[in-house]
């Protein structure tokens, strides 16, 4: 039996690709590029405190992460494909990302349960051009680390 | 008559040793002594009187001494060694000791000891007609002398040593009263039976003393570092001058006073110089504190008496005045405060001559004497002299050149104390002497019309030479017969069973504490700050802890304490160790402990703690990074940036003084950095910079691909199937040539997922080739048996990507819908 079935999950990469989508659309406003990068850990909130590091993301709180600038990604990054992991949650919830300082889309960028002790989702994220470029705003009861490692840019 | 009322006390003090007096040189004389007339001394153990016959203390005649043998030592009695970091315990060495008198006398005394180990005798006999000494000098033995004298039992050759000294002045008093009477009745004293005592009418009965009764007066003998350095650090020497001193004090007081002087317990400090709890260089604080020190540590240690034999050159002693079963009570000396009781002391004990080696000539010895002898001659009486006067201050009181006859004489004479005295004939001896004007101070001896000095062992004739003799009677005076008082709250330890000559000598334990476990210095007002001793040997060992600078938050009665440390300066913390009464021995307790004392610095600066780390970080060539660093810690902080690993200082940055620190390195760059203050360091974490070229990959366009599985380990073996992927292992794929990935694929689109993993854990997909290093990131979690499914854009890299395995062995499946190129 060779078939993988991910049915629970199609929702939520539907909606991540539909960006991807959009930014090489023909139709799109602006037309990107896609530059590769060997994957690196943007922000890991298990580390020590910094724009970039700890502390945990509280329950119902946003934080922003400065994406551009390093890693390799320039500060002319539109987009970043990303690979979202979280830990640390003790409840159910969803995690959002979008470019900071515009309005938070209802959207998700990641569904957990309360029991998996780690949990990741590919995604392609815009950036705004704020120092902190990526929000993430966490939808659940519980706080949640968040790892963010990058593995490309749309410019 | 009573010198002064019990409840007034002063010190009294003898004189400076009198050498300046010159008088016509008396005559000593040596012989040889037939050791024969000493055999009787190490036969057995007898119940009855022992016969010295033919002894030739005279020049025209021999003497009979009639001995009996005594128990110096305290029931329990111990020898108590301290050398500052432990006490040891010994039990009394294995000397006989035996008393009497010659020829039936009752003005003369004999005394002599054997040493139980090599069976050497010594003996002090005095006579109105002379003083003797008996010393042993070892022999220096002819090979044919060794077989013909294998059973002698000892190798020693023995000499007496005779003054010509006349003790012929009677004495002009009457009777003076002592406190003897304060003491309990030991009514085993004596080893005769009451027959026997009936019977022989033993000279020392003779005395008036009635029935097998004597008092017994528990002394307890302090000496000091200076005394063991005289004695050639030997704690033998120290111990066998002392019980010979006190066996010879004990029969002039049993002869006198109806009193058994008994040695109770006698402390040698072993240590070396300063290791001893005497500091005082002087008599009167040397006295003060043997008084202090007894009060504050052993005021429940049961003795009649604490008499202090010192080493220190002071040429005199000193002590309180009838304080015998009295108490202490508060006093000043010299401005001093201290306690009065029973406390006497005696200096220049070791002054004898620079040893205690005997000055008996012996042409035949290998070395001139033999050590631990009793006082030969000399100057070397002058430590009995000290002892039996000074213990007889804290027993009866006065000089006898200051004691009038009677009560209703004195007052007849007009003399009362503070006024002068009237008539030179009233006291019990004439040693001249003033003392505050109110003794007798008369011209008699300055005229020599009594022809020669003499006096009482409570004299000042005592110090008086001629020659090599000293011009005392070994006597208090007349003997008497003690008057009785009450005996009140008189305390005294000494008890049990005396008799027999049988002691054991061996170590009976050595108890010992260490010295205090506590950190050097501690944070001012930190708690929990740990001191801990250990001992060894104890039996049931209790701790006192005090404290100073800081407060004591556990028990301080434990070998291990916790405390809280004060605002600033030190902590002293102090530990004792007592040892109870284990062992079947009896120990003194709460008498004899080990202390040691620890200083603690309050350090009053805390020291660097950093408490947020640099970061790593990646910047891309040209670009800034900036370290930063929190630091609590005292002010001023100060900061040093490194480049290198943490700990190595060999490469400091420049101008890298500050909490953060802003660098371009042009390639990979590790940094530290280690934060400063005035009492110590802290040292970060290792930050390292990573450099990446910019720009790092090549713009490049999306092609969507009918999604298509490039890889499933559950197949077969090959470069598209198995075998399943090993922990921390990682896989190679290729991905040019299939699904119609075309050669040169910058990236991929996939969906990579994971098979029913046994355990939890994580996938990286990285670009390859194979040696690329694995990056710190992550393409997919799982947790164990969950079939999970990812999607992820994978740089591609010689038309291949590696998969990491960060879990268990497993099966992995990567499907791609779309590449970049």
């Amino acid at each position: 039996m060779k078939k993988i079935t991910a049915a629970s999950r199609t929702l939520v990469l539907a909606g991540m690709f539909s960006l991807v989508l959009t930014a090489i659309a023909p139709n799109a406003h602006a037309q990107y590029s896609y530059y590769a990068l060997t994957p690196c850990r943007v922000a890991d909130t298990r580390n020590a405190n910094g724009v970039n590091g700890g502390p945990i993301v509280g329950s119902g709180t946003q934080r922003s992460f400065a994406v551009r600038g390093v890693c390799g990604v320039p500060t002319t990054a539109k987009a970043v494909t990303i690979n979202l992991a979280i830990t640390g949650m003790t409840a159910g919830g969803y995690i959002t990302l979008w470019p900071s300082g515009q309005t938070q889309p209802v959207v998700s960028s990641i569904n957990f349960s309360g029991t998996e002790p780690a949990l990741a989702n590919g995604a392609i994220v815009g950036l705004s051009t704020n120092a902190q470029d990526l929000s993430a705003y966490v939808g659940s009861n519980s706080a949640v680390h968040i790892i963010i490692d990058v593995t490309g840019y749309f410019q | 008559m009573k010198p002064m009322p019990s409840s007034f006390r002063r010190i009294a003090v003898s004189c400076v040793l009198a050498a300046v007096f010159c008088w016509p040189v008396a005559a000593a004389t040596v012989s040889k002594l037939n050791d024969d007339v000493l055999a009787p001394l190490r036969g057995p153990v007898v119940t009855k009187r022992i016969l010295l016959n033919k002894v030739p203390l005279y020049a025209h005649g021999t003497a009979v001494i009639d001995l009996e043998e005594f128990q110096l030592w305290a029931p329990g009695g111990k020898v108590i060694v301290k050398d500052g970091k432990s006490v040891q315990y010994l039990d009394p060495p294995p000397m006989r000791f035996f008393r009497g008198l010659v020829n039936g006398d009752p003005e003369s005394f004999a005394f002599f000891s054997v040493d139980g180990a090599t069976k050497a005798v010594y003996g002090l006999v005095t006579t109105p007609d002379g003083k003797f000494s008996v010393n042993a000098s070892r022999r220096r033995l002819a090979p044919r002398d060794r077989t013909g004298n294998a059973d002698r039992g000892d190798d020693f050759d023995y000499f007496l040593t005779a003054s010509d000294e006349r003790d012929e002045m009677p004495m002009t008093g009457k009777t003076w009263e002592c406190g003897a009477d304060k003491m309990p009745v030991l009514t085993h004293v004596s080893k005769r039976t009451s027959a026997e005592t009936t019977a022989s009418v033993h000279p020392i009965l003779a005395q008036g003393i009635s029935g097998t009764q004597s008092y017994a007066m528990a002394v307890e003998v302090e000496t000091d570092d200076e005394l063991y350095a005289a004695a050639s650090n030997s704690v033998s020497a120290v111990t066998a001058l002392v019980t010979n001193l006190t066996g010879a004090v004990s029969t002039i007081y049993n002869r006198d006073l109806h009193t058994n002087v008994v040695l109770q317990n006698l402390h040698v400090y072993s240590g070396g110089p300063g290791t001893d709890p005497w500091v005082a260089s002087d008599i009167y604080n040397g006295l003060a504190e043997l008084g202090n020190y007894y009060h504050a540590n052993h005021l429940a240690l049961k003795r009649s008496a604490v008499i202090m034999l010192s080493g220190k050159t002071t040429s005199s002693g000193v002590a309180w005045e009838s304080t015998i079963g009295e108490g202490d009570a508060p006093a000043t000396i010299n401005a001093v405060s201290t306690y009065s009781g029973a406390y006497a002391f005696c200096g220049s004990i070791g002054d004898l001559s620079g040893s205690f080696t005997s000055t008996v000539p012996d042409p035949n010895a290998t070395t001139n004497g033999t050590l631990y002898g009793m006082p030969t001659g000399g100057n070397n009486y002058w430590p009995l002299e000290e002892y039996a006067h000074e213990l007889g201050h804290n027993l009866a009181g006065h000089h006898t050149h200051c004691v009038a006859i009677t009560d209703a004489e004195r007052i007849a004479a007009g003399f009362t104390d503070g006024s002068p005295a009237t008539s030179a004939s009233n006291f019990v001896d004439h040693c001249f002497a003033s003392e505050g004007g109110s003794c007798f101070a008369g011209a008699n001896y300055q005229t020599g019309s009594q022809g020669i000095f003499k006096g009482t062992v409570m004299s000042y004739c005592h110090n008086v030479f001629i020659g090599q003799v000293p011009q005392s009677r070994f006597t208090f005076g007349q003997p008497i017969e003690p008057s009785h008082h009450e005996l009140d709250d008189y305390m005294l330890r000494a008890g049990g069973s005396i008799g027999g000559g049988n002691n054991i000598v061996s170590a009976v334990g050595t108890f010992t504490m260490s010295t205090i476990t506590a950190l050097s210095s501690v944070q001012a007002n930190s708690t929990g700050n740990t001191a801990s001793v250990t001992s060894a040997n104890g039996g049931t060992v209790t701790y006192a802890w005090t404290i100073t600078g800081g407060t004591i938050t556990s028990a301080s009665n434990v070998a291990s304490i916790t405390y809280t440390a004060g605002a600033s300066g030190n902590v002293v913390l102090r530990a004792t160790a007592y040892r109870n009464g284990t062992n079947g021995s009896s120990f003194p307790s709460g008498g004899v402990g080990i202390t040691d004392t620890k200083t603690v610095t309050i350090n009053t600066c805390t020291a660097p703690s950093i408490t947020s780390q640099p970061s790593s970080t990646t910047i891309v060539t040209g670009q800034t990074a900036t370290l930063s660093v929190t630091a609590s810690g005292t002010a001023t902080l100060s900061y040093q940036w490194y480049t290198g690993n943490s700990g190595n200082t060999s490469l400091p940055v420049g101008g890298g003084t500050n909490a953060s620190l802003t660098v371009s390195p042009a390639s990979t760059t590790s940094y530290w950095v280690r934060v400063t203050n005035g009492c110590g360091t802290a040292d970060s974490v290792t930050a390292t910079v990573t450099v990446t070229t910019n720009p790092p990959s090549v713009a490049t366009l999306f092609y969507l691909v009918t999604p298509c599985r490039i890889i499933d380990t559950r197949d077969p073996n090959g470069p598209q199937g198995g075998p399943a992927l090993v922990s921390r292992g990682t896989r190679n794929v290729t991905v040019a040539g299939v699904c119609g990935i075309p050669a040169g694929v910058v990236a991929i689109s996939v969906n990579v997922a994971v098979v029913t993993p046994s355990a939890g854990g994580y996938l990286t997909l990285f670009n390859g080739p194979s040696n690329v290093p694995l990056p710190l990131a992550s393409t997919i979690n799982f947790q164990t048996n969950r079939t999970l499914a990812n999607n992820a854009i994978v740089k591609v890299g010689s038309d291949t990507i590696n998969v990491y395995d960060g879990g268990p062995t497993m099966h992995f499946v990567i499907d791609v819908n779309g590449y970049f190129k």
